[in-house]
């Protein structure tokens, strides 16, 4: 079966995307072939642990990888490879038609400049706006992403926002320049959990008002099933697992999914007296099989010596031998 | 008798005053906590940034000084200790912190950090002996003898954390305080680590005070819940019954916030998260220490705080507008 | 992370760096071979630095002569001299530069260990030093301590301290709010257990970078010194003084100022690229 059958116009198309770093001792492969499609409007949520390679993605997609990385394969935005652009035709490509929101917001905001400046900034610089007309969309769009008393808050500086905010305000910039895709690399891990909720309240609703897709990098499955449409599991640079959320939650099929979720404690349902757990842990070995082989109960033999091909199945993609063995039997 | 007695615990910071010339004042972190924690129970802390929930953990442990209050280790007044004495008695109590990699030295071995505080806390021991220990320690953890001559930086999160663990452990604790130690290790890890801390509670009777943002993770390994927000306890409830039923606004603004795997749950939750930013710690609000965004706030709750209220089923809660007080 | 079949400390991949940078190990070689010139070359010659010899006044450069590198106006081998007074000049650099450095290490992490009221009052007594001038305190404490070359080194000493005590501070200041440090504290351990096993150790990468900095300093200062004429005194040799009989013969005989100049400034120079090297391979921002 072929991996991945071409959705209904998709806005982005990535096929087979690597990333692999050159290190002293040797390359390693961060992203190993993932296949993906978004589509306008909606969230699609990258879900893994520690060298998974979800953030390795989005910054392969906005170029914005470390100088010894390199990415092949395709993205195709608006009918061009995004890996194959030059760096100038990226710069036009970035905060134009694709955005990213980054963990940290302290880091990715000027400490020297007032908060609107930075936002009217982009849009001065690529839109060709007056600095007051630039101005005057800024704090309608710090309205939007709910910014009390926008006007005034304008005018600070970013150290005197909390997290929260400042995380807001990096969306806020993020979406200003009306970009078809915004991505968000674990834009709440940072935050309290009731501000993280509001943001990723505010996300999914401005995605849903706006028609904005976004790709949203976490580890977190609660995250997903809050802010998310659809859901890809990856693990080890390759995707596990694929599909809708409700799909994916109530019939989770892949035993990595189902070995993460049986690992995560619940606030409602039954008490359990320990956890589930996946022996091991995540580890940037790459073999020849199934990267998830090593920590997998359900394996047989052709798992440690070939990598399972992503099949769709019914309502979701799922790359793993023994679910195949089964589905056939 | 119980094991540790914290009664109406204050912990503040001297700041500078606010003129040139004005002396400096106190900044309190914590305020009035009180609690009993027994042998082979856990104390979950659950809070937000601010709730003072870290500094209460160390307080406890005298790695900072209490500005008023008590706290009590097996019926004695830990401010009673000489500096000698309470050093031998850190044996007895003991800590594990978020980050376990900035938690072990990186200059030392695995079984140096680990025999390092038996020489404080068993002095007459040789040095063979006192690695022997550590050897143990590192055992009972599910760490072999092939990690003992590593070094930090070639173990993983879930590895160095069991580090600590064993560190803890070396000098035969009767409680550990656990500040956050699962926040900064991947899902699968975790659940790892949350087993073990269960398992050597059951084995050793270790209490624990488990402090933790994440709700989840308190429900599967505390006792008992006590909720945090701007250094006060707002609500201290044994664990079934909290979750089974929030009494204190902010306990269930916290439970609604916290993001479960489960779609249908989430999609009736969007859009309920409630609104405002946390108070800041150097300008905490009069009254309430949740009136600022409380969705049942009323007039009273900005001009009086209110007390922390006994409830049937050993509850306690800090609001107005709850029922059936004793 | 795998691990190896040994395990390498930090200190050993740090290490492993640094041999990997060839200028860094030519200037190591180079050094030691200054070195051992300076110790043992002068056995390798009849004569020592303060025999005159009177067939050979002033004698010129004359690889054929016993002289290989001529004489100067005492008659007194030039190159064996400059070995003597090369011993002299790096065992100042070399110990004073332990001890400064030692000194200010100690200081440093205390103060920074400390924090609160005692470090400020120890940094303003190191501001309040940095004030002075310092050929004056050299010349105060040189007097202080009798005069004589002992007196030479305290004051050196005295002076050069400050610097590793500044910058180490800054370090222990940091490291003293390390969990490791915390948990240091939490397993029973002394404050001055925690300075001397855990601050000190882990601030080992700045000071060897900035010790290896200092070596030089202190050379150069005591040729500054000698150079001035409070420092080593005839008949024996340092390449200060050295440099500055060359220096005031500059105009008429170029020779007595080659050989100890080109000495100091090699070692000068292989000290410097070992510094570089240093730092490159203790770069905080790798692990």
């Amino acid at each position: 079966m072929p991996s991945t059958p071409m959705t209904a116009d998709p806005l982005l198309s990535v096929r087979d995307l690597r990333v692999t770093f050159r290190l002293p001792q040797g390359e390693v492969r961060a992203v190993d072939g993932v296949d993906f499609d978004l589509r306008k409007g909606e969230v699609l949520g990258i879900v893994g642990e520690s060298g998974s390679g979800k953030s390795q993605i989005l910054f392969a997609l906005m170029g914005l990888l470390a100088g010894n990385g390199g990415a092949s394969g395709k993205a195709m935005l608006g009918g061009r490879n995004l890996l194959a652009l030059s760096p100038r035709q990226l710069d036009q490509v970035r905060g134009s038609e694709m955005s990213i929101v980054f963990q940290d917001p302290m880091t990715a905001l000027n400490p020297y400049m007032r908060v609107g400046d930075q936002l009217a900034e982009g849009l001065i610089a690529h839109h060709g706006l007056s600095r007051d007309a630039a101005w005057k969309e800024a704090v309608a769009m710090l309205d939007r992403v709910r910014i009390p008393d926008p006007a005034a808050r304008a005018q600070a500086y970013p150290h005197q926002f909390s997290g929260g905010m400042r995380q807001r305000v990096m969306i806020a910039m993020a979406l200003l320049m009306k970009p078809a895709i915004l991505l968000a690399d674990e834009p709440t891990t940072a935050l309290d959990v009731t501000i993280q909720a509001q943001v990723l309240d505010l996300i999914a609703e401005l995605a849903r008002e706006t028609g904005t897709a976004v790709i949203l990098v976490t580890h977190d499955l609660g995250v997903v099933a809050r802010a998310c449409d659809r859901v890809l599991v990856l693990y080890g640079g390759q995707v596990m697992e694929e599909a809708a959320i409700d799909t994916l939650f109530d019939h989770p099929r892949h035993p990595y999914t189902q070995g993460l979720l049986k690992a995560m404690p619940r606030m409602e349902g039954e008490e359990s007296p320990r956890l589930g757990t996946i022996p091991g842990a995540p580890s940037a070995r790459r073999g020849p099989g199934c990267p998830f082989a090593p920590r997998c109960d359900r394996k047989i033999v052709i798992c440690d010596r070939e990598s399972p091909p992503l099949l769709l199945e019914d309502d979701r993609r799922i790359a793993c031998h023994v679910e195949a063995a089964d589905a056939v039997a | 008798m119980p094991l540790l007695e914290v009664q109406a615990l204050d912990v503040g910071y001297q700041i500078p005053g606010d003129g040139v010339l004005s002396a400096p004042r106190v900044l309190p972190i914590v305020r009035e906590v009180s609690f009993d924690l027994e042998a082979g129970r856990t104390l979950g802390i659950v809070g937000e940034s601010g709730c003072g929930k870290s500094t209460l953990g160390r307080a406890i442990l005298r790695l900072n000084r209490p500005t008023g209050g008590s706290v009590k280790w097996q019926g004695q007044d830990m401010a009673t200790f000489s500096a000698d004495a309470l050093r031998r008695k850190r044996a007895e109590l003991q800590i594990i912190f978020q980050d376990p990699l900035a938690a072990l030295d990186p200059r030392m071995t695995v079984l140096a950090s680990v025999t390092r505080p038996l020489v404080t806390f068993a002095p007459g021991l040789s040095r063979k002996d006192r690695e022997a220990k550590a050897r143990e320690a590192l055992e009972r953890v599910g760490l072999g003898p092939e990690f003992a001559s590593r070094y930090p930086h070639e173990l993983s999160g879930g590895q160095a954390q069991r580090v600590g663990i064993a560190r803890a452990l070396v000098g035969g604790p009767k409680l550990v305080v656990c500040d956050e130690p699962v926040s900064a290790l991947d899902v699968s890890v975790q659940a790892q680590v949350v087993n073990l801390l269960m398992d050597l509670q059951d084995q050793l009777g270790l209490a624990l005070v488990f402090i933790s943002h994440n709700l989840a993770v308190v429900r599967q390994m505390a006792h008992e819940v006590v909720v945090m927000c701007l250094g006060r306890v707002v609500e201290k409830a044994p664990r079934q019954a909290f979750f089974a039923g929030p009494l204190h606004p902010y306990s269930r603004a916290l439970m609604d916030a916290v993001p479960e795997p489960d779609p249908k749950r989430e999609r009736a939750r969007r859009g309920t998260a409630i609104t405002g930013e946390i108070p800041s710690v150097l300008n905490p609000p009069k009254g309430c220490v949740f009136a600022t965004r409380c969705p049942l706030v009323q007039p009273r709750c900005h001009a009086e705080r209110p007390e922390l209220r006994d409830f049937p089923g050993g509850r306690q809660a800090a609001c107005h507008f709850i029922e059936g007080a004793q | 992370m795998a691990a190896d079949a040994e395990n390498l400390s930090t200190l050993q991949l740090q290490f492993a760096r640094f041999r990997r940078n060839r200028l860094a190990i030519a200037s190591v070689w180079v050094l030691v071979l200054i070195v051992l010139a300076c110790f043992l070359g002068p056995y390798l010659f009849p004569f020592t630095g303060e025999d005159a010899d009177f067939d050979y006044i002033s004698a010129p450069i004359d690889f054929s002569s016993p002289h290989l590198f001529g004489t100067d106006d005492y008659g007194r081998d030039l190159l064996v001299r400059t070995l003597e007074g090369g011993r002299v000049s790096l065992t100042i650099g070399f110990l004073g530069a332990l001890v400064a450095g030692g000194i200010g290490v100690l200081y440093g992490a205390v103060a920074g260990f400390t924090g609160g009221r005692t470090d400020s009052l120890m940094m303003r007594l190191v501001e309040i030093l940095y004030g002075f001038p310092y050929v004056i305190l050299v010349i105060l404490l040189s007097l202080l301590f009798g005069g004589g070359n002992i007196a030479l080194f305290a004051a050196i000493v005295f002076t050069l301290w400050l610097t590793p005590a500044v910058i180490v501070r800054s370090q222990a200041e940091g490291l003293a709010r390390r969990e490791f440090v915390e948990a240091a504290r939490a397993g029973g351990m002394t404050s001055t257990g925690i300075v001397l096993r855990h601050i000190v150790p882990n601030c080992f990468s700045v000071v060897i970078v900035y010790g290896s900095l200092l070596v030089p300093e202190v050379i150069l200062s005591e040729s500054f010194l000698s150079f001035l004429g409070i420092g080593i005194k005839e008949p024996q040799a340092s390449w200060g003084n050295l440099i500055q009989t060359g220096t005031s013969a500059m105009d008429t005989d170029l020779r007595l100022l080659l050989l100890p100049g080109a000495f100091l400034v090699a070692v000068l120079l292989c000290l410097n690229f070992i510094a570089d090297g240093l730092r490159d391979a203790f770069d905080p921002n790798d692990r």
